[in-house]
């Protein structure tokens, strides 16, 4: 029962999602050229197009961007992570119209292959000598790599931390677009919105990754303390958690999930996904199942296994709760071992 | 995400987000003046009374 209800509910929340993106797209550039038509009667509507996909484009990368750390820091924003893939993809769809305009517009028909033009003409931009065009184009060469892997296809095969590690190349793809924008339109334009805009964007985007980086640095940490009762590990105390949502913690360099579910019961199981290693800490509690926030794998807290009729199992770990501690064993069981779940003491 | 990439990660951004960063100050430092900082001097000095 669960089971059918679970597709549904998944596939439901990806088509609004999607949704939510191509209303948002339509209006944007609805908006920019209708604006850009009567305050700009002299641009050509290429030069408009050419440029509301670079600016949808940029922001989009923006959002993209930031929503890993938001989830990070704050559980509220975990949704936007579902489909996270699909923005990426329309982003590149966007930013690839604007390189094709760009190059139409002024690297076609000079007598020059079009793609060493942009590398070597500035295209009669008055601002500045910089290519900037270059670092656009290699950006745009490093996203498309990205979005031809971005299928489950390539997940697979390419395992999900080289997979994951590649797609870190969307930051040095951000860094090249910074340098193309600032030493391109920043160059020429004559009003500082789009300088203050930008400067407002690179900072939130830097600042949100340093900040959640430096705020999970003690997961990485070995959590070594307090070895009581041979080899149990307090973890924390028993009011930091919150009924049916997961808290992460590293328990001898392996991450897992600890959850207090049905009013008092406390279980630890792994908290990476069997699926593509998605972070279950940062997961719903769903159906009775702790479900992976990528894309929804469920599995029961108790025993780590998924619902019928799927077969995945994630290791579980012994816990009790001692004087108002959580305390886990630093050694996994097994996956799909039962492991009795600790009880708290209600009030 | 997953250790290995949570400490790569990390350390990619406290060497990206400075990098960026100076990138972005020195393309707004140095780039042509805003046309509003050019004239307005110019304005004032010229209606100015006492000239
Ligand atoms: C072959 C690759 C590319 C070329 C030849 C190119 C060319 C250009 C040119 C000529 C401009 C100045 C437009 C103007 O003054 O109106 C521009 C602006 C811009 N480009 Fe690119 N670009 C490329 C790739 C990219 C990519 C991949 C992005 C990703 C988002 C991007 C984002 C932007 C942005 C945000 C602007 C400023 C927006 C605006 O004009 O209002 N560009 N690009
Ligand atoms: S990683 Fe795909 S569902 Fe967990």
């Amino acid at each position: 029962m669960s089971v059918s209800y679970k597709a549904v509910d998944w596939n439901a929340f990806k088509k609004r999602y999607d949704k939510v993106l191509i209303c948002g797209l339509v209006f944007f550039f609805t908006a920019f050229i209708t604006a850009g038509i009567l305050l700009h009667p002299n641009l050509t509507i290429e030069i408009l197009l050419m440029r509301a996909s670079a600016l949808a484009a940029i922001l989009l990368l923006h959002l993209i961007l930031a929503i890993g750390p938001l989830a990070r820091i704050n559980r509220m924003w975990i949704p936007l992570l579902y489909n996270r893939r699909h923005l990426g993809v329309t982003m590149f769809l966007l930013a690839l119209t604007h390189s094709m305009l760009a190059i139409l517009t002024y690297h076609v028909g000079g007598g020059v292959h079009p793609v060493v033009s942009v590398f070597t003409t500035d295209a009669g931009f008055r601002m500045s000598s910089f290519p900037f065009q270059a670092f656009g184009f290699a950006a745009l060469v490093i996203l498309f790599i990205m979005a031809a892997t971005s299928h489950d296809f390539w997940l697979k095969n390419l395992t999900a931390p080289v997979w994951k590690t590649l797609h870190m190349g969307v930051y040095f793809a951000y860094a090249l677009l910074i340098v193309h924008v600032a030493f391109g339109i920043l160059q020429s334009e004559t009003s500082p919105v789009y300088s203050l805009l930008l400067v407002s964007g690179v900072i939130a985007v830097s600042g949100l990754h340093l900040f959640s980086g430096w705020s999970q640095r003690n997961l990485d940490n070995d959590v070594s303390g307090n070895e009581e009762n041979g080899e149990y590990i307090a973890v924390c105390p028993v009011s930091d958690l919150t009924e049916n949502v997961p808290l992460g913690a590293n328990i001898g360099g392996e991450r897992v999930a600890i959850l207090l579910y049905d009013r008092d019961k406390v279980s630890c199981v792994s908290g990476v996904c069997q699926h593509q290693n998605g972070p279950l800490a940062e997961g719903q509690f769903k159906f009775g199942c702790l479900t992976c926030p990528w894309h929804g794998y469920q599995y029961k807290p108790h025993d780590g296994t998924s619902p019928e009729p799927f077969t995945e199992k994630i290791p579980t770990f012994d816990i009790k709760i001692v004087n108002g501690e959580v305390l886990v064993r630093n050694r996994p069981n097994p996956p799909g071992t039962p492991v009795e779940a600790a009880r708290i003491t209600l009030n | 995400m997953q250790r290995p990439q949570r400490i790569l990660h990390r350390k990619l951004w406290l060497i990206l987000a400075p990098v960026i960063i100076a990138v972005l100050v020195s393309a707004l430092l140095n780039r042509p003046e805003w046309p509003v900082m050019k004239t307005l001097p110019n304005v004032e000095f010229n209606s100015h009374p006492a000239r």
